[in-house]
């Protein structure tokens, strides 16, 4: 649950970095479809996730109205959210290269 | 730093509710958008919002794991639980009450108790890392001593400073010699505590001045100069007014100026815990100034041990690795010396230990430890209380746990919550218990010895006896809540739904914890009640001992004509003067002078008899001098069982003579009525004649066995500093103002000291046995209360248990009478059970009191039958209540009502 949660809690952030501000129900979608809608994700489990990443000061929040005028908080990535998204983004890069090299073992390092 | 965040955010979460509302409009936005997309991909509107809500995985589960990320779940069900186990405290007051009542009084005392070992057992001294401290003794192999525990014995000034010169174990070694100098700066004379020390003593104990300097190394060796003082914290605030410019100010003590050049850190007092806390500190060069009489003759003399000399260890040593060195020193310094040093070692003890006297401290540490061992049996009694309120209030409550247990709560939630209630109680407890703590500081401070008056043993509340009340608390709320808690979350189920708690076997075995708790109880108090019981009969014992001297109607006062620099001549004429003012004042029937006060102690010196001597290798012993005028046996009515007392003919020119006890003639002429025998002191080789011998009296403490005293006449064996003996016929306080003036008139400089009456005296050296009496009869009467009120509770509640059974019998046949002996035999038999345990334990236990009772056994069957009887009374009392109660049981609304 908790390797769950740091994933979901990137793509949050890296959803709010392409797309701007954004609803949560509109964060889910994204996600569901970014992800090829291998992830069926229940769109609860979203919030809980926000909450966190609120109260952690990578994201913050503001009511307005949606599309068809239905109250809406949109979240926002902060200047800490940014710069914590990139520093996250370098680490999994690493650690997927280094995953890769232990799964494919007979291949020479480029 | 993010998680501190986020984490002060959720704290913050669990006590707002605003949030909430704000999430429930979100979600429901969510919904909306999410059935307005569904709709518009051609689903109605029914089925959108089906599709929405199932996608979201359900509002209300979605909104409890917004609630938990938002708060601290723990913490609020944690309130939940205080919140309601203080309803239920509410409910309940008279429970509530008794449980904190009893916690508090257990508390209370154990608070007070610790309060006063904390400042004098575990608050030794404030000096940088105590540890590495210790104090150097002598011990003597040749000579004896016949006061049981005097075994470490100081040391020698020169063997100090060989000691000091040539040792590998010390980064150094100071010496101190206590001693009272007569300071004229107030508005009359007095005495104040002084000690004289090696120049580095408060280098060795690592302390920095408050105010200017400590003694330069040459101070303490170069032949001029050294009229220097330092002078400790309180004696700068307390009696001169923290003067900002006290530094190179002169004092005059002993009718000497001496240049203040330090003062010493707040709180330090020296090396002695017992010693008053206003000080001064001067070099041991002004030896040969200060000291008078035998003390000076004496000071630099290598047998005579004069001086405390402790040490700081260097680092990476241990203490036993240190003493040895030094005893292989001492046997070299045995051969270097063979007069003086013959038999002598030398025994280390850390200096924590010896500041409350090196020979003492057992004693005192005992004394705490007994202390504590008694309130912490009457904080126990009160706990075993608490748990059988629980108990009871867990079986009360055992419907409406069941009930809840029924729709689902878990085990452990009910246990948490009661023991939060539990908690909630002994916390409760605690902070009452604090209050009386307080209190009872002032109450406990009435009780301390008389030698502790000025010393500003500092008994405040301080941050250990606050820890320790908070420990002491959680510990109980935790341990004497948990069984019962887990007792009542495991109830039977069928069974109590079914009678509602009601029915069941009769007696003990429906309840064995209960029994076994008040079996405890019983015991417990029987084991205080037995301690407090020793302790009076000890004080009994003590004010009946014989002194050998008549101890009422006398007053005493003590004064050092050395100060004023008195040689012998004006000396001897000055006494002579006082005792003659003494005579013919009203009131005073006879009057003395004498060196040694009533119960003081005394220098000591070894004595040998004739035809023996040092080089023989003859055991000589240790015998208490004291120097008197001839009035003394009159005055202190001490009966001459032989031959005569001193009178004028006794001179410096003529035959030397001596008055010895009779301790002493059957120590060294067993079976011989010790006329004419003749005896010298170690190093002197003049023989001296016993023309008197004197019933014994008591030298140093009350209950000693009889000691060898050497009775010297003062006009041979002159000591400036004394203590004027007056036998009053009537109260003796009223004679003082009367001695005060004729000693002004005779010498208005000179300090008088120690005026006490001999009440005063024996209040002093009892105070152990009377305040030890006093003390845990208190607490053992506390204890009485407690379990009695434990006994009582017990037995009612098991009389409102048994109610269909005794409604059942009574229907049966059963007489009033007959319910009435089955309670109280139930009752008995706990308490029987319960005070035989105790009697066992007792038994086993008492024997550790032993070294500080006054010829009282520790299996003194008097006080044990007298316990015995009290507490069967009390518990039958506290029986026939309930008992009362079952025999008026209505057969037909017990056996009707459920």
């Amino acid at each position: 649950m908790d390797v769950w949660q740091g994933t979901l809690a990137l793509m949050i952030l890296k959803t709010l970095e392409a797309l701007g501000p954004l609803h949560g129900y509109g964060i889910a979608r994204r996600i569901e479809q970014t992800s090829g809608d291998v992830l069926a994700v229940n769109y609860g489990t979203l919030y809980p996730a926000l909450l966190k990443l609120e109260q952690e000061g990578h994201i913050s929040s503001e009511w307005g109205q949606s599309d068809n005028n239905r109250k809406a908080k949109y979240y926002k990535l902060t200047r800490a959210g940014r710069r914590f998204l990139g520093r996250e983004e370098r680490d999994w890069e690493q650690t997927t290269a280094i995953l890769a090299r232990f799964l494919a073992p007979g291949k020479e390092p480029a | 730093m993010r998680a501190i965040h986020a984490f002060l955010q959720r704290l913050a979460g669990t006590f707002q509710k605003n949030k909430e509302h704000s999430f429930a409009e979100e979600l429901d936005g969510h919904v909306q958008m999410h059935t307005d997309d569904n709709i518009r991909r051609g689903m109605n509107a029914e089925e959108a919002r089906r599709n929405a809500v199932m996608k979201l995985g359900g509002i209300e589960q979605t909104k409890e794991m917004y609630h938990d990320r938002k708060s601290l779940p723990l913490l609020e069900v944690f309130i939940q639980d205080v919140r309601y186990g203080l309803r239920m405290l509410r409910k309940n007051p008279g429970f509530t009450a008794v449980a904190v009542l009893s916690l508090a009084l257990g508390i209370g005392a154990n608070t007070t108790i610790f309060t006063v070992v904390n400042a004098t057992l575990l608050n030794a001294l404030p000096v940088r890392d105590l540890p590495r401290l210790v104090q150097l003794d002598t011990v003597d192999s040749k000579t004896l001593v016949t006061q049981a525990r005097a075994v470490k014995l100081g040391m020698s000034y020169p063997n100090f400073q060989d000691y000091r010169r040539d040792n590998q174990a010390f980064t150094d070694l100071a010496a101190v010699f206590p001693t009272l100098l007569t300071w004229s700066g107030g508005a009359e004379p007095r005495q104040v505590q002084a000690e004289l020390v090696s120049a580095n003593y408060f280098d060795v104990l690592g302390l920095r001045p408050a105010q200017g300097r400590f003694f330069m190394p040459d101070e303490d060796t170069k032949p001029s100069g050294n009229d220097v003082a330092v002078l400790s914290y309180s004696f700068w605030t307390n009696k001169l007014g923290s003067d900002p410019s006290i530094i190179g100010k002169q004092l005059i003590f002993d009718a000497r100026p001496y240049t203040v050049i330090g003062v010493a850190p707040r709180g330090f007092k020296g090396t002695l815990t017992f010693l008053s806390s206003e000080q001064v500190w001067v070099p041991s060069s002004m030896a040969d100034q200060i000291l008078g009489g035998k003390e000076k003759e004496f000071f630099k003399d290598r047998r005579a041990l004069m001086v405390i000399a402790f040490g700081r260890l260097k680092p990476g040593i241990a203490a036993e690795a240190a003493e040895a060195s030094l005893k292989t020193m001492a046997t070299h310094l045995e051969a270097e010396f063979p007069k003086d040093n013959s038999g002598r070692s030398v025994a280390l003890s850390p200096m924590a230990d010896a500041a409350l006297g090196v020979n003492d401290h057992q004693r005192f540490t005992l004394a705490g430890g007994v202390m504590m061992g008694v309130v912490g049996l009457v904080l126990l009694i009160a706990c075993v209380n608490l748990a059988n309120l629980l108990l009871a209030q867990g079986a009360r409550r055992q419907k409406e746990i069941t009930l809840r247990a029924a729709l689902g709560a878990n085990r452990g939630r009910i246990v948490r919550q009661m023991m939060t209630e539990s908690l909630l109680l002994s916390l409760a407890g605690g902070a009452a218990g604090l209050a009386i703590a307080y209190a009872g500081r002032s109450i406990l401070w009435a009780f301390r010895p008389p030698f502790i008056d000025q010393t500003g043993i500092d008994l405040s509340l301080d941050s250990r006896v606050l820890l320790f009340t908070l420990g002491v608390s959680i510990l109980t709320g935790i341990i004497f809540g948990l069984v019962p808690a887990v007792k009542a979350s495991r109830p039977d189920l069928m069974e109590t739904l079914k009678s509602g708690g009601r029915g069941g076997t009769m007696g003990w075995k429906r309840d064995p914890l209960r029994s076994m708790l008040v079996i405890g109880e019983m015991a417990l108090a029987l084991i205080a009640l037995v301690g407090a019981g020793l302790f009076l009969r000890s004080m009994q014992n003590a004010q009946k001992i014989d002194l050998g001297f008549e101890s009422r109607n006398l007053l005493v006062m003590s004064f050092d004509l050395g100060a004023l620099h008195y040689e012998e001549g004006r000396g001897q004429q000055f006494y002579r003067a006082a005792i003659e003012r003494a005579k013919n004042s009203p009131g005073v029937a006879s009057a003395s002078v004498a060196s040694n006060a009533p119960m003081g102690g005394g220098f000591a010196r070894t004595v040998f008899p004739e035809g023996r001597d040092e080089a023989s290798g003859y055991r000589g012993t240790l015998t208490t001098v004291n120097d008197i005028t001839p009035e003394y046996f009159d005055t202190m009515r001490i009966p001459l069982v032989r031959g005569r007392a001193f009178n004028d003919s006794d001179r410096k020119e003529t035959a030397v003579v001596a008055i010895a006890s009779e301790a002493m003639i059957k120590q060294y002429w067993p079976n011989e009525n010790g006329l004419g025998k003749r005896f010298h002191f170690f190093g002197d080789p003049t023989l001296r004649e016993i023309v008197g011998v004197a019933a014994n009296s008591v030298v140093g403490e009350v209950g000693e066995d009889p000691q060898p005293i050497v009775f010297l006449p003062m006009t041979q064996d002159y000591v400036p500093a004394a203590t004027l003996h007056l036998r009053t016929t009537g109260r003796p306080e009223s004679a003082a103002g009367t001695m005060r003036a004729a000693f002004q008139s005779l010498d208005p400089n000179l300090a008088i000291t120690n005026v006490f009456s001999i009440e005063q005296i024996l209040a002093q050296a009892l105070w152990a046995p009377r305040a030890g009496g006093v003390l845990l009869g208190l607490f053992g009467a506390l204890a009485l209360l407690l379990s009695a009120v434990g006994v009582y509770g017990v037995l009612s509640y098991s009389v409102n248990q048994q109610t269909r059974e005794i409604g059942l019998r009574m229907a049966l046949g059963a007489q009033r009478g007959d319910v009435m002996r089955l309670i109280l035999g139930q009752g008995l038999r706990l308490t029987v059970v319960g005070l035989g345990l105790g009697v066992l334990v007792a038994l086993a236990t008492m024997r550790v009191l032993v070294s500080l009772l006054f010829a009282v056994r520790a299996y003194d069957p008097w006080t044990y039958a007298a316990v015995t009887m009290l507490l069967t009374s009390v518990a039958l009392l506290a029986c026939y209540i309930p008992a009362r109660r079952a025999m008026r049981v209505d057969p037909m609304v017990a056996l009707r009502y459920d």
